[in-house]
């Protein structure tokens, strides 16, 4: 299921949470948390019920090897080995097949047939949970023996399930398990529902608009010229950071609701002044991870300037194969893991550069790589660039933010009304997509003062009530001759 | 006192979707549940055809219906009324496949029964396309089937809101609109300029090419979405014509070299036709002052209104009717007049 339907806003939230919270006034805490398990595997399968056995037979695979480190304390190496192979495996299996294939066929000159393998729903992300869980476990580091029912609840917790935040057992299981959590609070339901949707705007309302334009203009690149090129590209690097970043509001504003905190995913991170900084504020889970999994068990920085350089390459290496199958991605890894690198070797002379300069610098940087992320190809990626660095004026008329018949109308009505040129749509969500990363705090913070304005519950559900008429459309018909 | 914040948020939610969604539901834009609201005036764009030509086959008082591509958008349907007595609608799909038009008028058939009269044209080079061929990847499915479960689609959805609702039929009434007739939907006639120059200027002539080897007509899409829907409503009257396109879909097909496949096809077509008694065949092809004036064009294949006047002239006259009698004296005049003209005096 995605957060944005309209099965999930108007049948499943509401059932889950009357569900839940109900069994908790009633003290039966055992029958919420099986409540929500159950509420959760419904979330999973509801696209492909054979998705369904892949995660349960994850999770129980999983707590099996658990177990058996425990029970089978003389064998716990190989057993940690073990589960991290079938979760490595399996992983590759869906995900990097293809690319495997592609890259045979490609240095063999050979044919293979490809298996276009469906890549099951958040497969990297309940993946890497289980890891750390195991890596936990294995060197000790848990808490009490957790029951079956904690740990699938956990794995499974469909808030972060399809597109994290990365959360980790220690963090979310003592939840499970808090009685305070149980009642409700009413003050966080209300700052969920206000983080929820404000996430579900920026996903619904900004990144897909920007999506237009990004899908448009990499699909066409020989059609760019420099305005339409830049353009494209910040396009992209708005519609990335609305998308993920208002997915891990709507996940921690259901965490909320459901009593639970998930940890922040995203903190304004257009705004750092330098790389190190960006890692610290984009995808904040999924950097912890790497350093605690990755990073730390390499040697992290204690064993010389040479090897901390290779462990954050390696790191960054693994991280951009991690987002995709394909170059282009670990590509971007390693374009950040330079970036990483050099600022670091070099950062006693670039700490006295003006902060706002490197805070340009960063953004600038960080806009460059987005577009070998998305790019269907390093071909692509780079005959973008060029057409960036031509300096060639053009016009941008093409462009169009939306291609829907009501924002074609209002363009129509405001561009005629006011005489502004065609293309004020496009600067003005550019310029609203500067202002909110540059200039607004982050999402959380803003639910959280939102709630006290008066008004403010009936202007964020008449903001919800936009956001879930967006869920569809209308399709404009090109018109054919023949 | 937080509680009171969330009891507030959640029922002003559900206040603000059972509104905009039940004005949706009332008014009905695209008469998924009903017919148009007696005391509110629908403007019916040609921007939402496909959006709103379900609504109509299913809900509007009919007898007849006149459909095909952009080449019927221009009938009046009043005019039609008048030749053939009946009480019509007309539902074009621009840019349509034979699949598509079919598919609309099965939908016609199961909701609407007893139609009298079907007119319908057929685009001349689609007689050989492929039989699953659609225009688009992407429908409003939620309109054309029968679950109410995607209906949210259409309900919920604020362009369908704003742009049919709201400003299609409330604002409309409220300005003062007329609803649309069925002489007026789609219909493009008056918002293009024809003439030779404007039809040459359209025309993208392709460097001549090799003839085509034959091969005969594949059938599956005339059966599949012709002549079947024919056989299973023996009860109807099929009038099918082939719009009469210009001479330069002639040249197009010379210089690509196909243009004997494509009039051998057509004579196989016609055969295929003919066997049912409830199929009435007219073309105007082998009207050859008509088809070779480009005044009566604004590109090679729109014609005039005029021309769709004189379609339904001719077959209330029953002219430029194919029978099994003279459809092998018309195939012959074709042959001899399309594969003997000089292509190049077109453009000089």
């Amino acid at each position: 299921m995605l957060f944005n339907s309209y099965i999930f806003i108007l049948i499943f939230l509401p059932l889950c949470l009357t569900g839940y919270h109900f069994l908790n006034s009633r003290r039966m805490y055992r029958a919420g948390m099986l409540f929500l398990l159950g509420m959760s595997l419904w979330f999973y399968g509801y696209f492909n019920p054979w998705y369904l056995l892949l995660i349960c037979g994850s999770i129980i695979a999983n707590y099996c090897i658990y177990r058996g480190m425990i029970r089978f304390n003389a064998f716990v190496k190989p057993i940690f080995i073990s589960g991290l192979v079938i979760n490595l495996g399996t992983l590759a299996f869906f995900k990097y097949t293809d690319f495997f294939i592609r890259n045979v066929n490609y240095l063999f000159s050979t044919d293979l047939p490809l298996l276009h393998i469906l890549l099951p729903l958040g497969i990297s992300f309940f993946t890497f949970q289980q890891i750390s869980f195991l890596a936990d476990s294995y060197r000790g580091i848990k808490g009490a023996g957790y029951s079956f029912l904690e740990y699938a609840s956990f794995v499974a917790f469909f808030p972060q399930l399809v597109a994290g935040p990365i959360v980790t057992h220690d963090i979310l299981i003592p939840q499970f398990s808090d009685e305070e959590r149980k009642h409700i609070d009413w003050e966080l339901m209300a700052k969920g529902l206000a983080l929820f949707t404000f996430g579900l705007a920026k996903k619904v309302l900004l990144a897909d608009a920007f999506g237009n334009v990004a899908n448009l203009c990499f699909s066409g690149i020989s059609f760019l010229n420099s305005p339409t090129a830049v353009i494209a590209m910040l396009s992209y690097t708005f519609q990335i950071y609305f998308d993920f970043s208002g997915y891990s509001d709507m996940a921690i504003g259901l965490g909320w609701m459901l009593g639970i905190d998930l940890p922040v995913n995203f903190d304004s991170p257009y705004k750092s002044r330098s790389i190190s900084e960006f890692w610290k504020r984009w995808h904040i889970t999924l950097t912890s991870f790497f350093t605690k999994y990755v990073y730390i068990p390499l040697g992290g920085n204690r064993k010389g300037k040479t090897r901390t350089y290779v462990n954050i390459f390696v790191v960054f290496f693994l991280s951009g194969l991690w987002h995709g199958a394909g170059w282009t991605f670990v590509l971007w890894g390693i374009l950040h893991g330079l970036a990483m690198i050099i600022e670091g070797a070099l950062w006693e002379y670039l700490k006295r550069i003006p902060s706002l300069i490197r805070g340009i610098l960063t953004f600038g940087f960080v806009n460059i790589a987005w577009i070998f992320f998305r790019a269907e190809s390093i071909g692509d990626a780079l005959a973008m660039i060029k057409c960036i660095l031509r300096f060639r004026p053009g016009s941008i008329e093409g462009i169009s933010v939306l291609y829907s018949p009501l924002m074609k109308k209002l363009g129509e009505f405001f561009s005629s009304r006011f005489e502004l040129p065609v293309y004020f749509q496009t600067a003005l969500f550019l310029g609203v997509g500067f202002i909110i990363v540059f200039f607004l705090p982050n999402a959380k913070h803003m639910a959280q003062k939102s709630i006290n304005f008066r008004l403010s519950a009936v202007c964020l559900a008449a903001l919800l009530t936009w956001c879930l008429f967006s869920f569809s459309g209308m399709t404009t018909f090109l018109y054919y001759n023949f | 006192m937080m509680k009171k914040w969330c009891i507030k948020f959640i029922a002003a939610f559900l206040l603000m979707v059972l509104f905009f969604g039940g004005l949706t539901v009332a008014i009905d834009p695209f008469f998924h549940y009903h017919k148009p609201v007696s005391f509110l005036r629908y403007r019916m764009p040609d921007r939402d055809e496909r959006y709103l030509n379900d609504g109509i086959v299913k809900h509007f008082d009919y007898d007849s219906i006149i459909t095909g591509t952009s080449m019927t958008q221009n009938f009046m349907a009043s005019e039609f009324d008048d030749y053939f007595d009946a009480h019509s609608v007309k539902v074009p799909l621009s840019g349509a496949s034979y699949k598509e038009i079919n598919d609309q008028l099965e939908r016609a058939f199961e909701a609407h029964g007893n139609i009298r009269i079907v007119l319908r044209g057929l685009d001349y080079g689609l007689i050989s396309a492929y039989p699953e061929e659609m225009l688009m990847e992407k429908y409003p499915t939620y309109i054309y089937d029968d679950s109410i479960i995607n209906d949210t689609e259409y309900v919920l959805n604020k362009e369908v809101f704003t742009l049919a609702t709201f400003l299609d039929v409330i604002w409309y009434t409220i300005r003062g609109g007329r609803s649309t007739t069925f002489d007026e939907y789609c219909n493009w006639n008056s918002l293009v300029t024809f003439g030779r120059d404007a039809t040459l200027s359209q025309y993208d002539r392709k460097p001549k090419q090799e003839k085509a080897a034959y091969t005969p007509l594949d059938t599956r899409n005339l059966k599949q979405n012709v002549t079947d829907l024919a056989a299973s409503q023996p009860d109807t009257q099929f009038y099918l014509f082939f719009p009469p396109s210009s001479i330069l879909i002639f040249d197009d097909m010379n210089q690509k070299g196909t243009l004997e496949n494509q009039l051998k096809w057509e004579k196989e077509a016609i055969e295929l036709m003919l066997q049912y008694d409830n199929i009435h065949l007219y073309s105007f092809f082998d009207e050859f002052d008509l088809i070779t004036d480009l005044d009566n064009y604004k590109d090679e294949n729109h014609y005039r209104q005029e021309v769709n006047s004189y379609i339904l002239k001719c077959i209330h006259n029953g002219e430029h009717e194919l029978t099994k009698d003279n459809y092998e004296e018309y195939c012959d005049k074709m042959w001899d007049f399309y594969t003997a003209y000089d292509y190049d005096s077109i453009f000089r």
